[in-house]
């Protein structure tokens, strides 16, 4: 009797349990599926028609940056023309408590333009004007929306340039570049996006606008500017920027230099920087890069060289670029370099750095897909951790090519691979993860440029403790305290989002 | 009340005196750029005592000659002594002297990276670093002199440093803290030690904590530890500066003068130059920042369009004109020191 008492109210908890469990998926895809049954004609009200994209296609091209693993469909996607619209698309998703999702080109690599809760996603493409450009004072302002390389194409005649000079600075927008603080190759001599950034004008989480900085760098007060730049757009929606120029250097000196084995190349980076030279660019590729790039531009390298060090140095004086060229001559040698070739004109720069540039996309060549990894170490480490790269490759057994900012310690493994095994899919992701693992561990960082997003969120962890992110928390609280803006995004674990992580992979529930 | 100097050797030290007090004094800077607010908000707090607001400045600011843990002991014992009244509240106000924590925790100069305790003063650094061929890019005030503006520089901890950030005079071209600080460990206001930032030069991972640290003036955390970015000694720029008369030779009234800083947009310079002249000591014509003496009496005239800090003038020291900034820095104060137990009133509004 006893036993079968037992047994009843066995039965009776693990199907209440099943009950509850279903309530719970259901509860998710309802939420879900109510933002996308809103009514968003209020919307109509603030934009022309011309503004508001939405449907099932349109959807789907929102639906994740370049980051395409995760994805999430917006339920409509606004192009709003100035700072006031913004602010007022801002204030009605408060209103009706709809999330939203700010946008440049897309180009992101970490899920950062994902619309993780669907909702509005806030495209900034049509704010792509330039508004000021002081020569004087080597400033500019324009706004967010405008692709990086404009910023440089407009004042290029007159000396002067944008520094920061990420590889996708011909469609990546100046928002993304705050918003990720991007580097690029030139970030060895000249920094990140956020030594670069004198004011912005931002819309807030609740639809307010901000204007902090200006065009004279520094003052009393909190630098908020350094909280702003690099906060993947979950502080709010920044519509305007003023930015500094730099000037062009006037003399250039551009090296590509073949070696023979991976060690005597990172040895050669070790070497040039103990010299006191910095030079403006010190990028690795490897032997896959180098097969891509033949394969699809016919360029041709030293059969035996499994390395190839592009180095660049520039300033004021010809004089002075040129002794520090030699210098980096003098270490490649004592390295034991193959070939050393420097150009000689505008024209050959460009040649010598096609490797550089093109070496991802060239990458099509080898395997249908790519997934570029970012992980960023001590430069003194590199050697250890390309050896590990290569290890973990050929542990997963997927093809790996290495094309990186050696001077930073920013390395980015290429996997290859066919994106319709998921077998394949899965082996890439782990070897990432394991990749990761392996740079905090050497003492680096989990993301060196392209941001967590929410591709790396479940790592933070792995490098700061429970404090340090309560203490990352309460940085973004002092703008967003609220679900609304970017929801789950950089910080692990926030509100209401582990249910829907099944969802963005695309594993049905 | 009680009011103890904290000799701060270490991180555990900071914590725990943190934990136990209702009021921590973070010492920035040298020469009185901290505000007499500070002293009148730990009046307010504990009801009664304008005498205080003569006695914390000097302590904090005047480090100097306080070389000794016993000449500050003196000057609490004195407070104590002398104003029995203040004994009765139940206030715990302690003054943080980070100067004993300075160690030199790890150094790479192949990674051109250098973690140091918060106290270490920037010579002793640079001393240290000079070794290797590397350094951080202040320019090297003389010690002693007659130029009082030395004195800021020379004189400071990098913790303190960071928390004041002043311009300097390699600004242009080396950048400043904010290129420079990679990485913190921070004492928050409640006790707990968080690390934020990385030890690498090139990172994006999560919030960056630290930079709001820059220029905070003590009020959001303390800086225990940090983690900064070094750059060659053989590259170091010649500063592009022009000097002027001192105005302390003709007066002679060192101590009734107040230094003032100013930073204007380069096409306003030469303008700003001529309405400051009578006051001007130095300019630095890369970045157009202008540093002058001024007796107190004298309003030196603020020129549109870019910023302004003073030390010695009580609640004009640091003017925040945005009004956006000042409510989202009452934000920030109250998301990381919701008591206002660090360094309350240095703003004037926090």
């Amino acid at each position: 009797m006893f036993l079968l008492v037992q047994s009843l109210v066995r039965n009776e908890i693990e199907s209440s349990c099943k009950s509850i469990f279903k309530l719970c998926q259901k509860r998710s895809r309802f939420w879900c599926k109510l933002t996308l049954r809103m009514d968003f004609s209020g919307l109509n009200a603030i934009l022309k028609p011309d503004q508001i994209l939405s449907g099932a296609a349109a959807s789907r091209g929102y639906d994740c940056d370049a980051y395409t693993v995760d994805r999430s469909k917006p339920s409509v996607i606004v192009l709003p023309d100035s700072t006031a619209e913004v602010a007022e698309v801002v204030k009605w998703c408060v209103a009706h408590s709809v999330p939203f999702t700010s946008r440049g080109a897309g180009t992101g690599l970490s899920g950062g333009a994902m619309p993780a809760l669907g909702g509005v996603v806030v495209s900034t493409k049509r704010m792509n004007h330039i508004l000021e450009i002081d020569i004087e004072n080597r400033c500019m302002l324009a706004q967010t929306g405008i692709a990086n390389r404009r910023l440089t194409d407009a004042v290029k005649d007159q000396g002067l340039h944008f520094a920061p000079d990420p590889s996708s600075q011909s469609v990546s927008t100046l928002g993304g570049n705050i918003g990720e603080n991007a580097g690029g190759p030139h970030t060895l001599k000249y920094g990140v996006t956020v030594q670069h950034i004198l004011g912005v004008t931002m819309v807030d989480p609740l639809g307010e606008v901000l204007t902090i900085g200006g065009k004279v760098a520094g003052g009393p007060g909190y630098d908020f500017l350094g909280l702003i730049c690099g906060s993947e757009g979950t502080l709010g929606i920044v519509t305007e920027a003023w930015v500094k120029l730099t000037p062009l250097p006037k003399a250039i000196s551009t090296a590509l230099v073949a070696f023979p084995t991976i060690r005597s190349a990172t040895e050669t980076v070790a070497g040039i920087i103990a010299t006191g030279t910095i030079p403006a660019a010190l990028e690795m590729m490897d032997r896959g890069i180098m097969k891509a790039v033949s394969m699809a531009f016919g360029l041709t390298y030293p059969p035996d060289a499994q390395a190839l060090l592009l180095i660049e140095c520039d300033g004021e004086d010809q004089s002075i670029v040129d002794h520090e060229m030699e210098s980096v001559q003098a270490v490649c040698t004592a390295n034991g370099c193959l070939e050393i070739t420097i150009a000689s004109d505008e024209k050959e720069r460009a040649r010598l750095w096609m490797v550089r540039k093109k070496g991802i996309g060239a990458m099509g060549r080898i395997a249908p897909s790519i997934v570029t990894h970012d992980g960023v170490i001590p430069r003194s480490k590199l050697p250890e951790m390309l050896d590990f790269v290569y290890e973990v490759a050929s542990a997963k057994n997927i093809g790996v090519a290495n094309i990186f900012h050696a001077g930073d310690g920013n390395l980015h493994p290429c996997f290859y691979f066919d994106d319709r095994d998921p077998l394949q899919v899965e082996r890439v992701i782990e070897a990432g993860e394991i990749i990761i693992k392996k740079c905090i561990e050497l003492g680096g960082s989990v993301s060196g440029e392209h941001g967590i997003g929410v591709e790396k969120m479940d790592l933070m962890p792995l490098m700061f403790s429970p404090a340090d992110l309560e203490a990352q928390a309460m940085c973004k609280r002092i703008f967003n305290d609220g679900m609304l803006c970017n929801p789950c995004k950089v910080l692990p674990n926030q509100r209401g989002c582990a249910e829907h992580k099944m969802r963005w992979r695309g594993v049905a529930t | 009340m009680r009011v103890e100097n904290i000799w701060a050797t270490s991180t555990y030290e900071i914590q725990k005196a943190i934990q136990n007090l209702n009021v921590l004094a973070v010492s920035y800077g040298a020469s009185k750029w901290a505000m007499p607010g500070l002293a009148t908000n730990i009046c307010d707090y504990s009801s009664t005592c304008s005498l205080l607001e003569d006695i914390v400045p000097y302590i904090i600011d005047d480090e100097r000659r306080m070389s000794s843990k016993s000449f500050y002991e003196s000057k609490l014992a004195d407070i104590e002594s002398n104003y029995p009244e203040l004994s009765d509240s139940n206030d715990r106000i302690g003054i943080l002297v980070s100067r004993p924590n300075s160690s030199i925790i790890d150094f790479s100069p192949g990674d051109q990276t250098v973690t140091v305790s918060g106290g270490i003063s920037i010579r002793k650094l640079n001393k240290f670093l000079a070794e290797a061929g590397q350094c951080i890019p202040l320019p090297n005030y003389p010690l002693r002199g007659s130029n009082r503006l030395s004195a800021i520089h020379s004189l400071g901890s990098v913790d303190k440093q960071i928390y004041l950030n002043l311009p300097h005079n390699h600004e242009s071209q080396c950048g400043s803290w904010r290129d420079w600080v990679l990485g913190m460990k921070l004492v928050l206001a409640n006790g707990e030690l968080v690390t934020v930032g990385s030890k690498v030069v090139k990172n994006v991972a999560g919030f960056d904590l630290h930079k709001l640290m820059i220029g905070s003036l003590g009020t959001l955390a303390v800086i225990a530890e940090v983690t900064l970015r070094t750059c060659p000694l053989r590259n170091l720029p010649t500063p592009n500066v022009q000097e002027f008369d001192r105005l302390e030779n003709t007066t002679g009234e060192l101590r009734k003068m107040y230094t003032w800083i100013q930073r204007v947009p380069l096409s306003e310079l030469s303008k700003a130059i001529d309405a400051t002249k009578p006051y001007l000591r130095e300019v630095d014509l890369n970045t157009g920042t202008l540093w002058g003496l001024s007796p107190i009496e004298i309003e030196v005239p603020k020129w549109p369009g870019g910023w302004m800090i003073r030390d010695r003038s009580g609640t004009k020291n640091m003017v925040i004109e945005n009004p956006a900034q000042i409510a989202i820095m009452k934000r920030t104060k109250a998301i990381f020191d919701p008591t206002n137990k660090l360094n309350p009133g240095v703003f004037g509004f926090l």
